[in-house]
Order: structure tokens, then C-alpha cells, then sequence
């Protein structure tokens, strides 16, 4: 859509004035506090500039007056739809650091429990960007199933949300009998779950005609905006750090990355309906690879890292999750920064909505799945 | 030992020549790291020390380059017209260190409120309320 050129006085050739519109800090389509000026030219967005900072609590300042495994409980506040993922991010950083080894069986309740953690995500998303698009009903039945996860998680963790399960050197307890009977129920429920979603959400026409061809960016723009995840797969770049450089033991699984063609919203949505799926594949053959054994290895009780600083990443639902710590070789984290998805995918939102119409501006924040938490750290 | 765990290549470099060598990794065809990954910043004491992380999606290699930067006056110019994610990364380094990013297309907090937090959150000469020296030593 071509840009309308501003005359000196701040007027369209038209003769129309640009109006300036407030999207939030309190807006439901935000999923959180975010703030986006919009400037609008009659329904075209010209310029649309994300406002942080509204849940910025510090983390990385509190980092460095805790110990490193007091630090943990913080990392399940930052995407608080994923602390799996996060969880597991943070541990394996001080692990590399310290030179933690992890044991076999708590490795693959790791990769089971992200996995988990990924699908309760994607579900929250695909019943998120159904609402933000008038469809109600299909948040109902995303969220009826990824209750299921979330019970498994209390079953495991204690909690629904903040797990604090994955802890240094392996997980927080083993996982009982029962935890792996329902998570195979939840695993043969799972295709019918998405059939659902299909023939409600997915297979709506006037859904995928909100989505279709909206927001095009080329791929080399967004990997210059720092954009990972499943928005820059949806662009058609086979970027995930699960095949690309495997941590844990991602390597021994099998998988599909689903990629796009176009990068549209509709592609970024299919992303994350696919990746469901191949999750899926994952915890069904860690299932099948549990082995027996310990699920903490032998550590000792104050973790002090050698001097030095490592940066490590995971791929969470969001994209690419990087930890940097600086070790002074005492059991605080000298320094640690967190390179959070969320805030630098946010930092595309310029670039996405510009040229769209005012309404496809919630389309495109869904999809973009900012979670708040992370963003402002 | 550590040399093993730190990510593959790194780079020091210094305010005067930063762009220089940032547009060279950049377009080089040995480099071609063509995304920032993260933009950050180390408290040294006396000095700042600014962190990129780099990564190449063509070569998936990842690079490191660091700037040491005296703390009371901490300026280099901005690399965000090399790669876009550095418009976010360094306005957040601004806010938390007080880093001044020259060139910098919109230097306005990002993470902090709009006439800033007064301080610089992550700077060691800034300790939390409750800790010691603060608050009398009272837990807030």
C-alpha cells in the first residue's frame, strides 16, 4: 500500500490531517500493557511506535543480589505463558558455565516438559488471535485443552504457571506413573483437539481472509530487526536453534520445522498451528526413550561458576531466547542479561504496521504473540 | 577453559573505529553476519563495557564484539544503520548504563519512563532499596 507524502503543514495532499491514536497501555488486544501510537491517515496506519517499560521490574538488577538458583523463580516471570522454556533456558546457561553434566532421564523430562510448555503456548495463541479477531468461541476450546497441559504441570511442578521445575543440574522430582499415563491420553487427544481447531478456527473464511496478505515483509528486513521465532520461519527462513544448533538433546529427535512461503499473518498464524503438531512428535519419542536413572545430578550445594561469561540460547515459542552471564566466580551472577524475543520482535511493529488498516493492527499484534512479561524484563 | 565456553569469535574494538569494522563484518563475504543479535552492557568499575552479539544466518556462526567505554562518559556512535534490532538493544543499554549511542535516529527512553529513571538501574554504583547502605539497612 503506497505511503501518503506529508506536506510541510502536517497535511495529506488530500488536504486531510493525520490523526494520532492511542492503542493502549490498557487495551485488550495488547495481551498485556504495550502501548502503540498510531498515527492514521484516515484508516491507513502511517506509523505505529511501541511504547515498553509498563511491567519492567528490574529482573536483571535483582539477578545480581541473588544466587544462582534463587535467580530461577524469576525466569518463570518472564514469558509467563512459557516458563518451561525459560526455566530451561537459565539452567542450561549456568550449566555451560559451571560445567554442570545433566542426567539422561532428567535431559528427556526436559525436552518433554518444553515441549508441553511450547503446545500450552501455541494453544493460548491460536485461541488469542481468534478473539483479537472477533472469534470468541475458539478461545474457549484452545483454553478448555490447554487447561490439560496446565494439570499435568500442577501434577509434575505443583503450579499452574511459575514451575521453577527445571532446576541446575536437572529437574526439581521425578515423574510419576500417573503423570505418564495422562500424558499419553493427552497425546491421543491431541489430533482430534486440532481437527477441532481446524474445522472452528483455522477453517474460517472470514478468519483467513483477516489474515491473508496482510503485514508482507521480506525476510532479510526482519532478520535485520532481530525477529526469530515463528514469525521469521513464517517469512520462510528455516531458523530454529532446536535443529540448528541443538541443546540438550534435541539432536536425537525427529522432526519437521515448518516454514513459509509468503510471511503474511496467515503463515505466522499456520506456524504456530503447525509447531503444535511437531511438538507433539517430540514428546511422544521422549516418551518412548525415558530411560530409568536419577534426575538431578550430583551438585554441589553452592554453585559458584568459574570466572568467565557464556551466552546461550533456546528456542522458546516466541523465538530465540539468550542468556549472558558474566561470572566474578562468586555465587551471584556478576552481570546477566537477558536477550528476550518479545522485546526485539517488538521493535518490528513499525515496520509491520505500517500501511495496514487500523483494524489489522490487533491481527498483527497477535500474531507477533508479544507476551509483556518478557518484553520489559 | 573459558576460551572453550565463550561463543566462537570475538573483537575489541573502540568508539573511533566501531563502524568501520561493524560494516565490514557486516558485508564481508568471510563474515556476512547479517543480524545483531543483542546489544548490551557490563559494568567494569572504571570503564563500560558494550557487547554485540552477532550472528549469521548464511555462515551460522556467532561473533562478539566489545567496546570499552570510560564510565563517566560513556558515548560510540549507534550501529542501528546497520542492523535495525540495534534501534531497540541500544535504547535499553541507554536506559539501564546511561551509554550514549550517537546517531542514534530516536534516542527517547524505552524501558524507563519518559524523563527516565533519574539513575542508571544496572550501573554497580547503584545498589537496590532494602540492600546494604540503602535505607538504613532496612528490607523494603
Amino acid at each position: 500500500m503506497a505511503q501518503m507524502k506529508l506536506e510541510h503543514n502536517g497535511t495529506t495532499p488530500a488536504g486531510t490531517e493525520l490523526y494520532c491514536l492511542n492503542m493502549g497501555p490498557q487495551h485488550p488486544s495488547t495481551h498485556g500493557v504495550l502501548r502503540v501510537m498510531l498515527e492514521l491517515d484516515g484508516e491507513t496506519v502511517v506509523k505505529a511506535t511501541p511504547v515498553l517499560g509498563y511491567l519492567h521490574r528490574g529482573i536483571e538488577k535483582l539477578a545480581e543480589v541473588r544466587t544462582y538458583p534463587q535467580f530461577i523463580p524469576y525466569t518463570d516471570r518472564l514469558d509467563y505463558v512459557s516458563s518451561m522454556c525459560n526455566n530451561l533456558a537459565y539452567c542450561q546457561t549456568v550449566e555451560k558455565l559451571a560445567g554442570i553434566e545433566v542426567p539422561e532421564r532428567a535431559e528427556y523430562i526436559r525436552v518433554m516438559m518444553a515441549e508441553l510448555n511450547r503446545i500450552a503456548s501455541h494453544m493460548l495463541f491460536i485461541g488469542a488471535t481468534a478473539l483479537d479477531l472477533g472469534g470468541m468461541t475458539g478461545m474457549m476450546y484452545t483454553f478448555r485443552d490447554r487447561e490439560y497441559i496446565l494439570d499435568l504441570f500442577n501434577l509434575a511442578s505443583g503450579s499452574r504457571l511459575t514451575y521453577s521445575y527445571v532446576r541446575i543440574g536437572g529437574v526439581m522430582n521425578d515423574i510419576s506413573a500417573e503423570f505418564i499415563t495422562l500424558l499419553r491420553k493427552f497425546l491421543a487427544d491431541l489430533p482430534g483437539m486440532l481437527t477441532e481447531y481446524d474445522n472452528l478456527i483455522n477453517g474460517n473464511e472470514i478468519f483467513q481472509a483477516r489474515l491473508k496478505g496482510v503485514s508482507i515483509i521480506p525476510a532479510a528486513q526482519l532478520v535485520s530487526l532481530g525477529v526469530t521465532g515463528p514469525v521469521l520461519r513464517a517469512a520462510g527462513l528455516r531458523d530454529d536453534l532446536r535443529v540448528k544448533r541443538p541443546y540438550g538433546i534435541y539432536e536425537r529427535f525427529h522432526f519437521n520445522v515448518p516454514t513459509g512461503t509468503v510471511g503474511d499473518n496467515w503463515e505466522r498464524y499456520m506456524m504456530r498451528v503447525l509447531e503444535v503438531g511437531e511438538s507433539a512428535k517430540i514428546i511422544a519419542q521422549a516418551l518412548e526413550g525415558l530411560p530409568e536413572g536419577p534426575v538431578m545430578a550430583k551438585i554441589p550445594k553452592v554453585i559458584k561458576p568459574p570466572v568467565g561469561e557464556v551466552y546461550h540460547a533456546n528456542e522458546t515459542p516466541r523465538g530465540e531466547l539468550g542468556f549472558y552471564i558474566v561470572s566474578d566466580g562468586t555465587t551471584k551472577p556478576y552481570r546477566l542479561h537477558i536477550r528476550r524475543p518479545t522485546f526485539y520482535n517488538l521493535g518490528s511493529i513499525e515496520t509491520l504496521c505500517r500501511g495496514v488498516k487500523i483494524a489489522d493492527v490487533a491481527a498483527v499484534l497477535a500474531v507477533l504473540d508479544p507476551c509483556m512479561g518478557e518484553a520489559d524484563a | 577453559m573459558n576460551e572453550e565456553k565463550i561463543v566462537a569469535g570475538e573483537l575489541i574494538s573502540t568508539p573511533a573505529d566501531l563502524i568501520a569494522k561493524m560494516l565490514e563484518l557486516r558485508h564481508d563475504a568471510d563474515f556476512q553476519f547479517d543480524r545483531l543479535l543483542d546489544v548490551t552492557a557490563v559494568d567494569r568499575g572504571n570503564a563500560l563495557e558494550i557487547v554485540y552479539h552477532l550472528n549469521s544466518l548464511k555462515t551460522d556462526r556467532d561473533f562478539v564484539v566489545r567496546v570499552s567505554l570510560p564510565a563517566d562518559d560513556p558515548r560510540l556512535p549507534s550501529v542501528s544503520g546497520i542492523w535495525q534490532s540495534a534501534l531497540f538493544g541500544e535504547r535499553e543499554a541507554q536506559d539501564m548504563f546511561g551509554v550514549v549511542f550517537e546517531g542514534h535516529p530516536d534516542p527517547r527512553p524505552l524501558l524507563a519512563p519518559e524523563e527516565g529513571f533519574g539513575f542508571f538501574p544496572l550501573r554497580k554504583n547503584y545498589t537496590l532499596p532494602g540492600r546494604a547502605g540503602n535505607a538504613g539497612g532496612r528490607c523494603v
